[in-house]
This record gives structure tokens, sequence and C-alpha cells, in this order.
């Protein structure tokens, strides 16, 4: 159906925003993906984001996105637009929340406590986040955790998980998507598998590596080491600058961070439940 | 002091963490990790020679002059290679 769709008004990190789209299929997932980001008012001036399909068909890519009406891309695909949504407002809220440190991970809380899980691509962060959400853990987010350089504290930025098929995950995400089962990857709303955390101080940080047919293990970095290595997952240090580096030394140098390479799911739990306590 | 060695790039920032120190080059973005003896003769590259950098960290660690003369005649081309040091 065609028209003027309105989904939101949504919120993260303190950022208000709403979503515009000329279709209301959009307007359905955006709705369904965004559902942990929903907001009623209070958070400040809202950012308008449009994603306005312009009528063509494959193999042209038919969605323009727009942000306070300045043009973000034009030719996005189908199968893309709702991912690139979300990494536009995740560019959003690094913009308003420059003065805290911004790292390429997920974080997770337990008993008050949290710990950010950090790696590249396909390093196996979205999985252990969803899993470790399943398994009682509260969720912080998924690939942009916000940290407070003076305090080490984690805000949420609650962003849908994003999943993808084949994965161990898939009986849990065909429990609470089913609709979702023809898709090889989708953004799951993480309250749909379990609970949602709120700011939590830091007690760790664990650099994370799949590494299957390997012994799940775990080494403890200096914090020189560990800063050297974060600087790779701040992806907006070269804009933050001195500030952004020291904000990340700060961190560094308050809480422990650890190297996990892990084989399993079950595995990778245990071992940062032991984090968790020691840090 | 004579002021006639090599000075800490002012676009260099430094963290010093467990006496290691972690360096960023804002100009390039690169990140460069001194051990802590390195890290010690950093610190001291404020211009004087590097006669007196060695005296100087030696005196600071209680090692032997001529052992830290050869560590900053090591680093020291190192760091300029890098782009971490003036002059």
């Amino acid at each position: 159906m065609t028209g003027r769709f309105s989904a939101g008004p949504f919120a993260a990190g303190g950022v208000a925003f709403s979503v515009e789209t000329n279709r209301q299929e959009l307007q359905q997932l955006i709705e369904g993906a965004f559902r942990d980001l929903r907001h009623v008012g209070g958070a400040g001036p809202e950012t308008v984001f449009e994603a306005l399909h312009n009528g063509s068909r494959p193999p042209f890519n038919p969605w323009a996105v727009l942000r306070d009406g300045v043009v973000c891309e034009l030719t996005v695909a189908d199968d893309y637009v709702l991912s690139h949504l979300l990494w536009e407002v995740t560019r959003l809220v690094f913009d308003r929340t420059a003065s805290r440190v911004h790292l390429h991970g997920a974080a997770l809380a337990l008993r008050g406590r949290a710990l950010l899980l950090v790696g590249p691509t396909h390093s196996g962060k979205s999985t252990l986040a969803a899993w470790l959400t399943h398994q009682g853990w509260g969720f912080l987010t998924d690939e942009a955790a916000l940290v407070d350089p003076l305090t080490s504290v984690v805000h949420p930025f609650w962003r849908p998980i994003g999943m993808r098929r084949p994965g161990p995950l898939e009986a849990i995400i065909d429990q609470v998507m089913p609709a979702a089962r023809h898709l090889t990857e989708c953004l799951v709303p993480a309250s749909l598998i379990g609970s949602l955390a709120t700011a939590t101080p830091l007690a760790g940080i664990v650099l994370i590596s799949l590494s299957p047919g390997e012994q799940s293990h775990v080494i403890r970095l200096s914090p020189a080491q560990a800063l050297s290595e974060l600087t790779l997952h701040y992806p907006g240090l070269v804009e933050a600058g001195r500030e952004g580096f020291l904000g990340l030394g700060r961190i560094a140098g308050s809480v422990p961070t650890y190297q996990m390479r892990f084989d399993g799911l079950a595995d990778a739990e245990q071992l940062l439940r032991e984090r968790v306590d020691a840090g | 002091m004579s002021l006639v060695g090599p000075t800490r790039c002012p676009a260099v920032t430094t963290v010093v963490l467990e006496g290691e120190a972690v360096l960023y080059d804002e100009r390039t973005g690169d990140v460069h990790t001194l051990n802590q003896t390195a890290a010690v003769i950093w610190n001291a590259l404020d211009g004087r020679d590097l006669n007196e950098v060695a005296e100087t960290v030696a005196a600071a660690q209680g090692a032997p002059v001529d052992l830290v003369r050869q560590h900053v005649l090591d680093l020291v081309p190192a760091l300029a290679a890098a782009g971490l040091v003036d002059g």
C-alpha cells in the first residue's frame, strides 16, 4: 500500500527520531524491528528519517533514505533498507553522543555488571549477545556500545540484534519471529528473547573470536595492549581525536580487558560469567 | 640542559598504563605501543640531547647508562621513522 506512513516515535541514547515512508509494508517492518526503541516523548527534538520507494523494479535499487530532508543514500536495495535505516540511526546516535566512547561491540549485563563483547564482523558478537540474552543476561546493545569514559558506565542502545541463517539460534528466531523464516538475515528485537538492561557499570571488556575446534579460553591483556586493540574497534576515533583517545585510555585503565576464543555458546557463557565475577 | 635533541611531536597523544605507553598520532590515526623502558625514554624526549636523555633515564631507573644509551639509540630512529618526534 502506498501513501504516507509514520513509524515511531523512537529514542536511543537519549536521541529521539521517527521514520516516515511511502510504503506501509516498510512501516510495519520498522515498528516490529525497532520495538525496543519505542518511546513516548521527553527525549528532545525529533530527527525525522524518510525511506521513500521510487517505484522502480528490480534490478534497480528503489529506496532513498533521508535524514531531516538531507539525502543519505539514493539507491538502497529492498532487502537492505531496514538495515540501512538502522545504520543511519546508529550514525545519528553517535553524532549526538560525542562525549561517550562508541565501540563496535555488544554489551550485556549480569547481576548489575556489564561486559562489553568486542570483535570484528563475523566474530560471533551478535550470536553470543542473542544467546546470553536468551539465557537471562540483560541486553544493553548489539554492534554499537555507548560507554561514558568518566564513569565506565555502559548506556543502553536497544538496537535489534542482527541474526543470520544458518546459525545456532535458528530455533529461537523461528519461535519468536515465525514470519522471518524465509530470511537469511533478520533483525530481532532483544525483548522477544529476553530482557533489556538499563545503564550498567562496566565490569570488563572481552575481545572475542569464534574459533571452531579450538578449546575455549580467556587471557587477560595488559591495559596498554587493551587500549591498542580497542582503538581498532572505535569507529569514530579519528573524529573524536585526542579526547576520544584519552577517554578510551581511561576505560582501558579502569576495567580489565580479556581476549576470548570460543568454540561453543555454552562454553563462552561460562567463561563470561567467570569474568563478571572476577571483574 | 642543551635543547638540540628530538622532541615528542605535539600531534601525538600519550596514555601511560602500568608503565607502558600507547601513542596515538592524530594526523594518521596510527597507534604505537611502547614497553616500560621505551615509555620512560619517550617521556624524556623534550629537546635535550640523546646523551642527556640516556643519563636521565639511567638515573631514574637505576640502570647502567651505557645500556640505556643503546636503548635510546635504537629507539629514537624508529620513533623518527614513524614521524613521532620532531628534530
